[in-house]
């Protein structure tokens, strides 16, 4: 049975499907939630937010006459587990930012990230002022002179945290290439940097 | 000349990715990324939704996680959940609250919660508040949830450690006007104790020895939530 007849017979009420989808995705879906607020919240918390978005992302799921488990459609042969895989990412970080104001945006967990990292904020201020007072404003202008693809690069890169292999999933390439061209995007930053009268140093 | 380093270019990234206009959306939905991930995307959708990353930081986090979860360990979920999973299955259309509380003399400890707590002009999320060693408030406590697009408020009184009053209102989210009709049953081990129907905005169950209790609310015949509320009593630690 595909997946889309599979989630029909939950939709349409059969019990003995919504077990095997309870029993079959729960421990996925826990795994996912504790996964991300592992990267976001110190150790104490992270069993009692991932309770609270597990029982919420579950209703979320079937309310409204399964609204949401509706709108999955199998296009382009997209999986049923990967699809709850993106569903819990959303719901758990649209969690976190609706609580980031109650919870320590700073404290870095053993990865070194925190929920400000995991939430990126473009709303947040960034310094451009060195440890010497330093305006270094005028070196953005290199950023703008890159081109799309490097610079959805550097989003991902330097913003998202992404490391070099996850970028080729992104990219579809080798890692070779992702390799290259990290290196062609600095050697540009370089140049232009240089121009400036700064030493960019990697 | 001056040098800049991997910590500060990436700090000059963020200050002028932070300039940048954001996107409104729509956002392509969770297939589409799921797509994007697994390679499966035509060439046209698939520049699309890179051209929107560039746009989007929610949408470029999201990925980002998600793609970070790739062979994520899996951990077991805990057995109540499993239980409150089920209890959602004979039961779709609610939600459930979570209240469990200890009576200590005059003052409540609140033991765990899905709900907020209510400090003066604010809610604060339970777990905040344990994390920060806060969960004994005096005589009473006052809880919130946010269900349907109403605001559940849960009143749990002391009464001289021996018994608690429970007092429910529901306030409409968009508003601050209270939801006026409204029925509220509350169950013992699956049995009806009492049931009333309000047309004041206020249920009150009086009066009640500690145990386990469910309380189910419905609006024009449709479940809108249960609580499940466990109440006991505080024993002190004995020192040898």
């Amino acid at each position: 049975m595909g997946d889309l007849d599979f989630l029909r017979r939950c939709i349409q009420g059969e019990n003995a499907s919504w077990d095997i989808f309870v029993k079959r995705y729960s421990r996925l879906i826990y795994s996912y939630i504790c996964g991300i607020l592992k990267r976001s919240l110190a150790p104490e918390l992270i069993q009692d937010y991932a309770q609270d978005i597990f029982q919420g992302l579950f209703a979320y799921l079937v309310e409204d006459n399964f609204k949401k488990l509706r709108t999955f459609k199998a296009k382009n042969g997209c999986s049923l587990a990967s699809w709850l895989r993106q569903v819990t990412v959303n719901y758990t970080i649209d969690f976190l930012r609706r609580e980031r104001q109650m919870i320590s945006l700073e404290e870095e967990n053993d990865d070194g990230l925190n929920l400000k990292d995991t939430i990126a904020d473009s709303s947040l201020p960034v310094s451009l002022l060195t440890e010497q007072h330093e305006d270094l404003s005028i070196l953005k202008e290199c950023f703008e002179r890159l081109g799309f693809e490097e610079k959805l690069f550097l989003e991902l890169h330097f913003n998202q945290n992404l490391k070099l292999k996850e970028l080729m999933r992104v990219f579809k390439t080798s890692r070779a290439a992702i390799d290259m061209r990290k290196k062609r995007i600095i050697l540009q930053l370089k140049e232009c940097f240089k121009i400036k009268g700064y030493l960019l140093d990697l | 000349m001056r040098q800049i380093n991997e910590s500060l270019l990436k700090r000059l990234y963020k200050a002028w990715r932070a300039d940048k206009p954001q996107s409104e959306g729509p956002h392509p939905d969770e297939e589409d990324w799921v797509d994007f991930i697994e390679g499966r995307l035509p060439a046209g959708d698939y520049e699309r939704l890179k051209i929107h990353l560039l746009e989007c930081s929610r949408c470029a986090t999201n990925l980002a996680t998600s793609l970070k979860l790739y062979n994520c360990p899996k951990v077991a979920n805990p057995a109540e959940l499993m239980l409150q999973t089920v209890y959602l299955k004979g039961d779709r259309s609610s939600r459930l609250i979570e209240l469990l509380l200890k009576l200590r003399g005059k003052a409540i400890e609140i033991v765990r919660s899905n709900a907020e707590v209510v400090l003066g002009q604010n809610s604060v999320p339970f777990v905040v508040l344990r994390s920060q060693g806060i969960k004994i408030f005096k005589e009473e406590v006052v809880v919130t949830k946010v269900v349907s697009g109403n605001i559940i408020e849960i009143k749990v009184s002391n009464e001289n450690g021996n018994y608690f009053n429970i007092c429910l209102k529901l306030k409409k989210k968009k508003t601050p006007s209270i939801t006026k009709e409204f029925r509220a049953n509350l169950l013992k081990e699956g049995r009806e104790l009492e049931s009333y129907y309000s047309d004041s905005g206020i249920v009150s169950f009086l009066h009640l020895f500690p145990g386990s209790y469910v309380i189910e609310l419905y609006q024009a015949n449709r479940k809108i939530s249960s609580i499940a509320l466990e109440v006991g009593k505080w024993t002190p630690a004995i020192r040898h």
